[in-house]
Parts: structure tokens; sequence; C-alpha cells
């Protein structure tokens, strides 16, 4: 079976490279890192994710610009987007999670509810 | 046969007169011879005396009817001492008897008033009978007369009214010792031939002087005329005067006579007691306590205006007269009769009853103090009653009383609501707290979640890697745990945090009940809890989706929370227009609206066990719960009610007539153009 390929876009590389290590260690998925959201168009045109997961809150640039330039991206357009974030209460991700068509995860998650959630929006 | 007794002559009783005879010696006895013989006529001699000096004595004593004084050769000396004598010319008459005629002795007897002078050498019984009787008539007369003159002397002399008499000019022809005195003269003799304008002013003499002639051209008497008159010494003296026409005896008026009584005094008296008089009626009259006096068979004779004003009666004579059952109900005037009674009977006081009654109809207190009244002998003649009227004091009293536990129910209620109004503050100043964590929170989640999730997902890396170590494994279940007990916190932290601005788009209401029903789908047990949708087609409302999703996930959860044992939720969505400001389905925020407004109306209902009545105003209070501590924020419909606001819409709550809750939610629908 062909591995799902997932970009993690988020300021923190620990938190990203250590979701990458887990993820390929369980041998479905391919995993690239933006540590810099700037670059979340460029590396996602060579990459070709089959999902992105995004960090709301990012120095450089903020996650709802982020999914605004891969909609408004022809070759990106189609790809998943679903948010993570630190400041949403469950209740509020609850209520809010199917605005826009972002999903939302709130931090910290669990391996498992990635890989849930890759499932529901990338079906083999 | 005797004769019949009515041809017996009795003699007339003859009365004897006692003369005393003085004649000198040597002079013979011819005068007791004379007189002797006129024995049967009543005529003895009692004393006979050689000289008047020896007679003086018996003289004096007045011992005899008669004096027969034979001056013999003394002549003139013995007339001298005969004159002397004082009984003589006051009370004995006395006849002078000279031996031979003397024009110039005769005159002098007469006028040392002797009743007579005769001549001895003429004398005959029968001449000498007839100059004593003569004599004996005369002095009678003349003593009757001094008596009359010395009564009507004394009279005038004493009495201390003002008398006299007067002529047709108003001339004193006589006046009294008193009025002497009034005119502020030495005697009586200083104003005769006087008139009343050489004492008095011209007004004073004019007035008298017109009265007097009235009486004259009348002959008709001015009796007891009072008048004031300014008197000689310029004092003003009150007069009492009557007068009368005096006539001559021939019955001609000839002028006046008057008596005038100074009542100066009296008038005084009588000013006095009428002052005295006035002034008690004033104050019994303006005294504002009802005064009555009633006499002992209870009719009133005496009361005051405010007695009158109190039965109710304008006029204060139409009480005089009548009872107390005249004005009063049968019950009340028994009642008072029986009081008026007891102290008509005993003569004891009664002071400050109180009673009730009724005064023109209201409710009236009285105050009352009765006390018997006496005459000078002591008897009871009836009694004296002062009421008080207290009706207003009562009143006033009561009222404060009232007042007074007013004002004890409102201090509880001021320190309910003070205690009310502590907990609420301390409401608050948790809400606050709440609010600052929850802005602290969110600053902070931030931080502390992405070194969270961090640590989570490199455990999750080491398990991967070495779970199969049991020691290994146990160790990161730990770091797994108290990762999750940390995110656990900052969750809670997060409910706290203030809602974001609003983002007003047109929305489908319907859609977002839908998806919000998905959402607490979870939370429904199947085999108890219902959902009945009635939802109307209805236009679209400007609304936050967010955030009224938010709304409507708080009341689906409340609502199942409310019905432990299972229930139906009903939601109902509809069109409406408003019709009336505050009247109609806007509940307490229907300002908002306009009538003429579209709007769109939900209703979350459910059957629970409701509201309790007296807590469905608190209902929107930030923390009220009626939840189980643990399973409620209290937070939940306070935060409805501020979604709502932002929205501009109004949401109410009320309890179903056939039990349960019903949220009603109002939006205004949105007109595109």
């Amino acid at each position: 079976m062909k591995p799902k390929r997932i970009l993690i876009v988020d300021d923190e590389s620990a938190f990203t490279r250590l979701l990458r290590l887990t993820l390929e260690g369980t041998g479905k998925f391919l995993v690239e890192e933006v540590n810099d959201g700037r670059r979340t168009i460029e590396v996602a045109r060579y990459f070709k994710p089959d999902i992105i997961f995004l960090d709301v809150v990012m120095p450089e640039i903020d996650g709802g610009d982020v999914a605004t330039q891969i909609k408004a991206d022809p070759e990106l357009a189609a790809v998943p987007i679903v948010f993570l974030t630190a400041i949403v209460s469950p209740k509020e991700a609850r209520h809010q999670s199917d605005i826009g068509g972002f999903p939302f995860l709130a931090k910290p998650v669990s391996v498992e509810s990635i890989v849930q959630t890759v499932a529901a929006h990338c079906p083999s | 046969m005797t004769k019949p007794a009515d041809s017996v002559t009795v003699p007339p009783k003859v009365q004897t007169v006692r003369l005393l005879l003085i004649e000198p010696e040597g002079s013979g006895s011819g005068l007791r011879d004379l007189i002797d013989s006129l024995a049967v006529h009543g005529f003895r001699i009692v004393h006979e005396f050689p000289s008047v000096s020896a007679a003086a004595a018996a003289l004096d004593r007045e011992a005899a009817d008669l004096v027969l004084a034979d001056i013999g050769e003394a002549g003139v000396r013995e007339l001298d001492q005969l004159a002397a004598q004082p009984a003589l010319n006051s009370y004995v008459p006395f006849i002078v008897i000279d031996h031979a005629p003397r024009e110039d002795i005769a005159r002098r007897a007469l006028q040392a008033g002797a009743q007579d002078y005769l001549v001895k050498s003429k004398l005959t019984p029968p001449r000498i009978e007839r100059a004593m009787r003569w004599s004996l008539e005369r002095a009678r007369i003349e003593r009757d007369l001094k008596r009359e003159s010395d009564l009507f002397h004394a009279l005038l002399d004493y009495v201390p009214d003002a008398i006299y008499f007067k002529d047709r000019h108003g001339r004193f022809l006589h006046a009294s010792a008193s009025v002497a005195r009034r005119l502020r003269v030495d005697s009586p003799a200083d104003v005769i031939g006087k008139t009343d304008f050489h004492f008095y002013t011209p007004e004073v003499a004019e007035a008298t002087f017109v009265d007097e002639q009235r009486v004259i051209e009348t002959a008709r008497p001015l009796i007891g005329k009072m008048e004031r008159i300014e008197m000689p010494d310029g004092t003003f003296r009150w007069s009492s005067t009557t007068k009368l026409p005096l006539r001559n005896r021939h019955g001609r008026i000839i002028g006046t006579c008057g008596i005038t009584r100074d009542v100066t005094d009296l008038k005084k008296l009588e000013g006095e007691l009428a002052a005295e008089r006035n002034m008690l009626r004033g104050l019994i009259d303006n005294l504002p306590d009802p005064i009555y006096v009633k006499d002992v068979h209870g009719r009133y004779v005496l009361d005051n205006a405010a007695h009158s004003r109190f039965l109710g009666v304008e006029n204060q004579s139409d009480v005089i007269g009548k009872t107390v059952f005249d004005f009063f109900e049968p019950e009340f005037a028994e009642q008072a009769n029986a009081v008026d009674e007891a102290v008509l009977r005993t003569g004891e006081s009664r002071m400050n009853q109180e009673e009730q009654t009724s005064s023109a109809g209201k409710p009236t207190w009285l105050v009352t103090s009765k006390v018997p009244l006496r005459n000078e002998a002591g008897e009871i003649t009836g009694l004296v009653c002062i009421n008080r009227n207290v009706t207003e004091e009562r009143n006033a009293k009561n009222a404060l009383l009232a007042a007074n536990s007013n004002l004890t129910a409102a201090l509880a209620d001021v320190q309910r609501a003070h205690q009310e109004l502590g907990a609420v503050q301390l409401q608050l100043i948790e809400a606050e707290k709440s609010k600052s964590i929850g802005r602290l929170a969110a600053g902070v989640a931030h931080e502390v979640k992405n070194p969270l999730a961090i640590i989570s997902m490199g455990v999750e890396f080491l398990s991967g890697k070495y779970g199969s170590d049991p020691t290994t494994a146990s160790v990161l279940k730990e770091l797994s745990d108290a990762v999750s007990r940390a995110d656990t916190v900052i969750k809670g932290l997060l409910d706290f945090s203030p809602p974001r601005q609003v983002e007003l788009q047109p929305q489908d209401l319907n859609a977002i009940i839908r998806s919000a029903l998905a959402l607490v789908r979870g939370e429904f047990r199947g085999d108890l809890h219902r959902v009945e949708l009635d939802l109307d087609d209805i236009p679209t409302v400007l609304a936050d989706r967010g955030k009224v999703s938010q709304v409507f996930v708080n009341l689906f959860t409340n609502a199942i929370q409310a019905m432990d044992g299972g229930g139906t939720i009903s939601v109902r969505t509809r069109v409406a227009q408003i019709t009336g400001v505050g009247a109609n389905v806007g509940g307490e925020r229907s300002e908002v609206f306009q009538a003429g407004d579209r709007v769109v109306v939900v209703e979350v209902a459910d059957t629970g066990p409701g509201i309790p009545p007296e807590l469905l105003a608190r209902v929107f209070e930030p923390f009220f719960t009626t939840k189980p501590t643990g399973k409620g924020t209290g937070l939940g419909m306070s935060v409805v009610k501020s979604i709502m606001n932002l929205q501009r819409g109004t949401v109410r709550i009320a309890n179903r007539d056939g039990g349960g809750a019903v949220v009603t939610l109002t939006f205004k629908a949105h007109d595109p153009t």
C-alpha cells in the first residue's frame, strides 16, 4: 500500500520531528516538516502531500493565511487541511470543527488521532 | 218692771287733761277754782308751782299735758324764763295768763311759743276751757307736723340717694344732703334756686332739663333711667334716675321731684360679671375640645362650638334641650347615658375615659371627663363634660406603628438584599477572577500546549521504539498520564477564555440546529432521549455561526441534563411578525425589535422538571446553576444570553404548562436588500 504523504507545518521543530519519526515508524506514512510557515507552498508543491496539518499560531505567518494561500494555489487547492491549535478548548474545537471546511485538532494531539484524521480525509 | 237697758244714759268717756299750774303766791286762787269747775270735762291740776323756776324740774319731766302760767307781777321776767324751758316749746303747750292786757307782753308770749295769751280778770270757765282745748289741738297738730317734717328731713339728710325738688324752670326748691355731696357743695342750701346748668356740663344739664320738661309736659314719670354722667368733679358715674311731676295742692304741676341713685359700683360689678361671663363663654367656645353641660335629665343646657361641630349640628342652639339620644346610635347613647347617670347619682367624677363613637359617620376616639355640677346648696344639678378627640393621635400612633413595622420589614429586606448583594459580589469577584484566568489561560495555553505536544509526541515515539520493555513502558505511561493531567488543566482554563468578536453572516438556523444536535448526539442515550424537530421554512438571519452553534449546544446539553430519566427535546422554528413592543415573542429585550419586524423564533423545550419559579429570573446570572456541584459551571445560560445580545437577538425562559422548561430565542430575519 502506498504510504500517505503528510505535510506538517509548525514552528515547533521538536514537535514536527517527533511526529515525523513516530508516523514514519509505522511504515504507513511519508512525512515532510515545515517549520517556517512562509515556505509551506514551496515545500508542498514538490512534496505533493495527501493532507496538510497546519499550526494556527506561528511567528512568521498565521495558519489561517497559510490555509488561504493553499486554497488559492491551483495545484494544492484540493489538499485537505487540518488545523492543529493550542488555543482552542475541546468545546470550541467541537463547535468550530466544520467552519470553512477546516477541521481542528487540539494540541497535544495523539498519534492515534492523527492516524484517524488522515484515514478520514484520505481514503485509500 | 224695770226700765229697758237702752234708756240708761252712759256718760261719754272723758279724756283727762293733766294740768300744770304756775300761780304766784298771793294772787288768789282764781285759776284753781276755775279749773276745778271744769273737772267734769277732764281737766285736772296735777302740779302746782308758785314760779317758773320752781316748776322747772316737773317741766323737764313733761309731767303735764298743758301748762297754765300766771306770770303775775314778775311779768316779763317770768315770760323769759318760760321761753327758756326747752320742753315747753317743743312738746308741752303752754298758755300765758296776765293780770291785765298788755300788748307787748302778748306778742312776746306768742313769740316765745305760747299757745294763747289770756287776761285773768276776763276768764270764765267756758272761755278757759275753749282756750285750753285749742291749745291742746294746735300743739297736737304742730307735733304731728314737726314729726313729719323731722322724718322728711331725716330722709333728706341721711338717704344716700339724691332727692331733689325743682320748679318748672329746673331750679332746685329743695335738696337732700346727698345732692350737696353729689354736686360738691357744702350744704343743700347752696343749691336752692340754682339749676343743673350751674353744676354740670351743658350736655348733661341739657339732657336732664329735657327729661324734666317732658315729665312736666306729659305728667308722666320717668322711671329708672340708667345714664352715664360726667360729674362736676370730672369723674363719670352711672346713675339710675326716677323723676315725678311735683304738684301743688290744687293738683297743678309746679315742677318735678326726683331721686337719683349712684349705681356705678353696681354697674362696675355687672360689667365685671359680664366680662367674666364673656371670658368664660369665649374660652368655652374657642376651646378645640367639645364641652357641654347637661341637666339631671341628660338634656344639654350648654355646649360650645366644638361640641356642636362634633354632633354635626350647625347651630349651637339646636343642641340645647336635646339629649344624647337625639344625636347618636342607641347603643352608644345608652352607654354614654349610663356613665352620665352614674356621675349624677354618685357625685363622683369620671376622668379620662376612652370611648369609641362616630362623628359625622367617621369612627372617632374620645377621651372624656365628666364632673358633677352642684348648686350653692351642694345638690347635684347636672354635669360638665369635656371631650378630647384623640382619633388623629390614635391614627398617627397606629400609622407610626405600621410605619415602624414596615421599616423593620424594609430593614430586613435591605439586610437580605445586602446579603444577596454580598453573594453576588462574591460571584462577580469569582467571575472576574475566572475571566482573568481565562485571559491568562488563552495566553499561556499556546506556550504550554506546544511543549506538551512535543512531550506527548516524544512519549509516543519512545513507546514505539522501546515499549516492549515493561519497565520503560510503565515509565512512558506515567509520562503520558502527566501530560494528560497538565492538558486537562489547560483545557479547563480555556473554557473561561472571553468570547471573541462575532462575525455576522446570513445563516440558516435550521442547519445550525441540525449540526449542533449532531455535536451533542454523543450525550444522548438512545433508549431514553428523543428529539422532535418542527423546522419551518424560515428566512436566514444575520448571526455568527460558531457562536450560535454554541448557544444551541448549551441549550441541548442543559435539556439532556435536565431529563436524567429520559424525555423529549422539541425544537421548533417559525417566522413571526412583531405586532407591538413588549407584548409578544420578543420577551425581555423586545426593545431591540420594532413593530412590524419579521423575526425568526426558535423554541427549545424539554420535558424535565422545569425551573422553580422563584429562580427563573436568575437563570441568566453568571455561575447560577440548578445542577449539582461538579455537573455544571453555571456559565452556560449566561453565555447564551451574552451571545444572543451580540446577535441583536433575545432569549427568554419559561416553564411549560405541561411541565419542563422552554427557551425562546428570537432573531431578526435577514433582509438581503
